[in-house]
């Protein structure tokens, strides 16, 4: 998609020309909310049809894990954190520090999770502004 | 708040994933794939890919989007039936001595001890599309 968000336009009236639409807004991805119409009608260039297509079978075939609200996920990293800190015996400031430098070697393989989810604690405070203090453990 | 970009960066690499379906057993317990919702907020990829002839991927990936998103502080491994690991592709900055640095691979099993040999790597750049096209390409090979 060239477009991160396809931009949603509401209709006042359901009896607009689809011709009219078109001209408007040919080449652009865009979708529009139509009263009464329960859904978004999407005009799509081609290329950005065959990549909707191709997600929505992509989401009929593979499973995924559920979704969860920021809040939860933020708790979640902070828990696995917290265990990986009381495995290995260090911070995770201090684990991501020591092994950035080398100072660990590639080791056991939870490392990879920790260096991971201690990027995504510092990306989630930073967007969210979550703290570490606000998370019991389960 | 996130722009979209990480989103985008998803549904790239799901309907890559999607294209080799016919190869995962995603009946498997141990089969987990994030939802984009949570590749968005967390903005990393946590993902253990259990394909039907028992092989894994397991995949730790941090997603930088501060420009277009690239992959860092990643780790692909890839193991056989039996747990033993074919390759591994990660960036922890322990081989300077190595021109792809701190990109790099490993080959073969892990050794119990000593010096787990690192080489450079042996494509432009790896994130979730190049490994999964490897992949895909050796289990071609060896049908």
């Amino acid at each position: 998609m060239k477009e991160n968000v396809i931009p949603v336009v509401k209709l006042p009236r359901a009896d607009i020309e689809l011709t009219e639409l078109m001209a408007r807004f040919q080449g652009q991805p865009v979708g529009f909310q139509i009263p009464k119409l329960d859904g978004i009608l999407l005009l799509l260039p081609m290329e950005d049809y065959s990549f909707v297509t191709s997600a929505i079978q992509a989401r009929k075939a593979l499973p995924v894990r559920p979704s969860a609200t920021p809040a939860e996920y933020f708790a979640e990293t902070v828990r696995v954190l917290r265990r990986l800190e009381r495995k290995h015996g260090m911070t995770s400031a201090e684990f991501y520090r020591k092994f950035q430098e080398g100072a660990l070697q590639e080791g056991p393989d939870d490392y990879w999770e920790w260096r991971v989810r201690y990027k995504s604690l510092l990306t989630m405070q930073k967007q969210f502004g979550f703290s570490e203090a606000e998370v019991t453990d389960a | 708040m996130p722009d979209g970009k990480i989103r985008a960066y998803y549904w790239d690499i799901f309907t890559a994933l999607a294209e080799i379906a016919d190869l995962l057993d995603t009946t498997h317990a141990d089969y987990s794939f994030p939802s984009e919702d949570e590749v968005e907020c967390i903005a990393a990829l946590h993902a253990n890919l259990v394909f039907k002839d028992g092989y894994r991927l397991i995949v730790h990936s941090w997603l930088d989007a501060t420009a277009d998103v690239r992959e860092y502080d990643y780790a692909y491994v890839y193991l056989d039936e039996e747990g033993n690991r074919i390759f591994q592709y990660d960036d922890a900055p322990h081989h300077p001595e190595l021109s792809t640095h701190p990109h790099h691979m490993h080959k073969g099993r892990k050794p119990a001890e000593g010096v787990d040999k690192a080489l450079p790597l042996d494509v432009p750049r790896v994130d979730f599309a190049t490994v999964l096209s490897k992949i895909q390409r050796l289990k071609s090979q060896t049908r």
